[in-house]
């Protein structure tokens, strides 16, 4: 429960960040970390909860974040059963692809020059959220967490 | 791991996915406002909060990180009177900023018919949010403007908060003239940053440092400035010259600006 709590501080915190200082997929990264590190169920729970604050908060179509970050955290999951998914060789593809594949889910211009930042910050993100959460398990083999 | 153990959270999926279908449907009929006009009450201090502290503190981020042991002391030194006075201190500030801004736009060269509505900003993204929405009468399309400089033009509009595409945008393409030479052109963001006159025919002459004006088609109000000519790219085989533009506003440093009633 103090995961998730924490967790949602966290989102919360960054949505505010994203709408007004800091023009990057902050929470985008958080869900692709989150889709590394839980199970499938967990996971998907965590995008869509992060899509509807997104759009609350940055006054977006309610839902339609969610249902961007579902798509990616579904393909988030499907790609982590083939390869070896938070190695960086893999990891950095498939993060400038997750961005690719959420800004033309959710209308909006893509930029290769800022995705390529972006696709960056998931190497800070991602050893960030398995420090914040040291009880979670890589590739969800098993469940740690209870919501 | 079998396939109908990988696929078993395909019903939470399909649930989830339902949800968010059908909140993009409540919201297109306007029935989730209530949601986004209780949440802006709350968000929207917090966010002008965060975005003033960013606008006044941390423009040279390194320089902030520094000085921070030297001045952890000095303020706990300083506290105790410091906090009697800010409150009035932030308030003598704030109304004397506002009164300087109002009296520098109602002296701006602008038609006297028009009239304005100031309005904090809250951010700045991809768009530059605004804390005025639907509840103030703001409608889409509608200028934003400092003195007589063109802001944007609100692009999406909330019960409490408006978001304004800037002249920078990729999506922003301005018909502009130089003040001077009276050329005539299209001014086309580029990545958010600057933004570039393109589509002027050879035979017209650009001059560096010349203004640019809104011509009033587009959509956009005539007479407002925009840019000034930086450098001219002239290539003689091609139809159209073209030249990087400056911005005349710092977007980032904006907190007070106006919505256009004409």
């Amino acid at each position: 429960m103090r995961d998730w709590l924490l967790l949602f501080i966290i989102t919360i915190f960054l949505t505010i960040l994203e709408t007004t200082i800091v023009p990057a997929r902050l929470i985008l990264l958080v869900v692709l970390g989150v889709s590394l590190l839980l199970p499938e169920k967990q996971s998907l729970v965590f995008a869509f909860l992060a899509g509807l604050i997104l759009d609350l908060v940055a006054g977006q179509t309610l839902g339609l974040s969610s249902f961007g970050f579902l798509i990616v955290s579904l393909f988030t999951s499907l790609y982590r059963r083939k390869f070896r998914a938070q190695h960086p060789a893999y990891l950095l593809p498939f993060t400038f692809f997750s961005l690719w594949l959420f800004a033309e889910i959710s209308r909006q211009m893509f930029f290769w020059q800022s995705a390529l930042l972006n696709t960056l910050l998931i190497l800070i993100f991602l050893p960030l959220l398995r420090f914040c959460f040291p009880g979670w398990v890589k590739a969800g083999l098993q469940l740690p967490l209870k919501p | 791991m079998g396939a109908g153990r990988t696929w078993q959270f395909l019903p939470t999926f399909l649930l989830l996915l339902f949800l968010s279908l059908l909140l993009i449907l409540l919201e297109s009929r306007g029935w989730t406002r209530p949601f986004h006009q209780s949440i802006e009450v709350v968000v929207n201090p917090a966010k002008k909060e965060i975005y003033r502290f960013f606008q006044k503190k941390v423009r040279n981020p390194w320089l902030f990180l520094t000085s921070l042991p030297s001045q952890a002391e000095k303020i706990n030194s300083l506290q105790k009177q410091v906090q009697e006075l800010l409150p009035e201190k932030e308030k003598a500030r704030a109304l004397l900023e506002e009164n300087k801004i109002l009296r520098r736009q109602l002296g701006a060269p602008l038609p006297p018919s028009w009239q304005f509505l100031p309005a904090q900003t809250l951010g700045k993204t991809d768009f530059l949010t605004l804390d005025k929405g639907e509840k103030d009468g703001v409608k889409v399309g509608q200028m934003v403007v400092l003195e007589n400089i063109l802001v944007g033009r609100v692009a999406r509009i909330l019960p409490r908060q408006s978001q304004v595409e800037l002249p920078t945008a990729p999506s922003a393409k301005i018909p502009v003239v130089a003040q001077e030479t009276r050329a005539r052109g299209i001014l086309q963001g580029q990545f958010g940053q600057s933004f570039v006159l393109e589509r002027v025919p050879q035979g017209e002459t650009l001059k560096e440092n010349d203004l640019l004006v809104t011509t009033g088609e587009g959509d956009y109000l005539t007479g407002l400035l925009v840019g000034k000519i930086a450098q001219i790219e002239r290539i003689e085989t091609e139809v159209f010259q073209k030249a990087q533009v400056i911005p005349l506003l710092d977007y980032q440093k904006l907190e007070t600006v106006f919505l256009v009633f004409p």
